[in-house]
């Protein structure tokens, strides 16, 4: 019997954050949406079901006059994609 | 709105997104490098013409105390590029951890030659202060390239390396004081240049 694959990491955009953040300390939003590809509103959105579920941090704070949002990766979030992972791994071995 | 899709694509997605986080400097990264390397440079030429200029030789390697406002400085330009970075990997952590090994290597060998100087009651270990701090150099220059696959910083450590030689060839023509402008050329070769060249690299990526 084949384990169901997390839905909140079966996404496009949430998979390629929370493998974005696992290969960084901590990455800032700007640079995520570079590498994703994505729009800002969709990441935005994105990161926040991902910061709800514990996957992620969020941390928003000025620098000088610019507000930034820089994003990393938790234990619980490194724990769901190592999960992720090993489902996967079963659904292309068969 | 999201797209589901299957998990060979699921894979494509996660060696992606591992690739591109890879090989990302931050704007900067190479701005403590580069000051520290220019004043270095500034430092082993001052010290070499004050040793020739000086009534007193000796006290021309007191510029030298130079050398802990530049860590400071050095240390604050890198933490205040840090702060504005978009993006902070661990291999950042590990290369300003070799480089501070590096700074307690260079006090050690320095307490470690006045040390030998006063118990065998001479001054010509003085001569291995030099080479001894090239050696360590390019050793971090060299863990720093291979750690961010930098080709100008294997070059680097190769030049400190080189440098270190240097030293003692000119001690064996009795031309000792010239290791400070061999110093001087490693500082800008070694570090400096690879700095400008990283940075250059970081405006391309990041």
């Amino acid at each position: 019997m084949f384990k169901e694959l997390d839905p909140l990491l079966h996404s496009q955009l949430r998979l390629a954050v929370v493998s974005l953040l696992l290969s960084v300390e901590e990455a800032d939003f700007v640079f995520i949406r570079e590498k994703t590809g994505s729009t800002a509103g969709n990441l935005s959105v994105q990161l926040d079901k991902l910061n709800e579920a514990g996957y992620i941090e969020v941390r928003k704070f000025i620098d000088g006059k610019k507000p930034r949002t820089v994003c990393k990766i938790t234990k619980a979030g490194i724990a769901a994609f190592d999960a992720y992972v090993k489902v996967l791994q079963e659904y292309i071995k068969r | 709105m999201e797209t589901n899709f299957n998990e060979k694509e699921s894979l494509r997605v996660i060696n992606e997104m591992i690739a591109q986080a890879q090989n990302n400097f931050q704007k900067g990264v190479a701005d403590p490098s580069i000051f520290s390397g220019y004043v270095v440079a500034f430092t082993a030429i001052s010290n070499f013409l004050l040793l020739n200029v000086l009534e007193n030789p000796i006290l021309s390697f007191h510029v030298w105390w130079l050398m802990i406002p530049m860590v400071f400085v050095s240390r604050y330009i890198g933490r205040k590029n840090a702060i504005k970075a978009q993006v902070r990997t661990q291999l950042e952590r590990l290369i300003s951890t070799v480089w501070t090994a590096h700074l307690f290597a260079c006090i050690t060998i320095l307490l470690v030659i006045w040390s030998g100087n006063r118990i065998f009651n001479t001054s010509y270990l003085s001569v291995l202060i030099t080479p001894t701090i090239l050696i360590f150099t390019g050793m971090a220059q060299f863990i720093s390239a291979k750690a961010i696959r930098f080709k100008a910083y294997y070059y680097g450590s190769f030049a400190y390396w080189l440098g270190a030689l240097g030293c003692m060839a000119v001690c064996s023509v009795n031309m000792w004081h010239y290791q400070f402008l061999i110093l001087a050329a490693c500082s800008i070769l070694g570090l400096a240049v690879p700095g400008h060249i990283l940075n250059k690299k970081a405006k391309e990526h990041v």
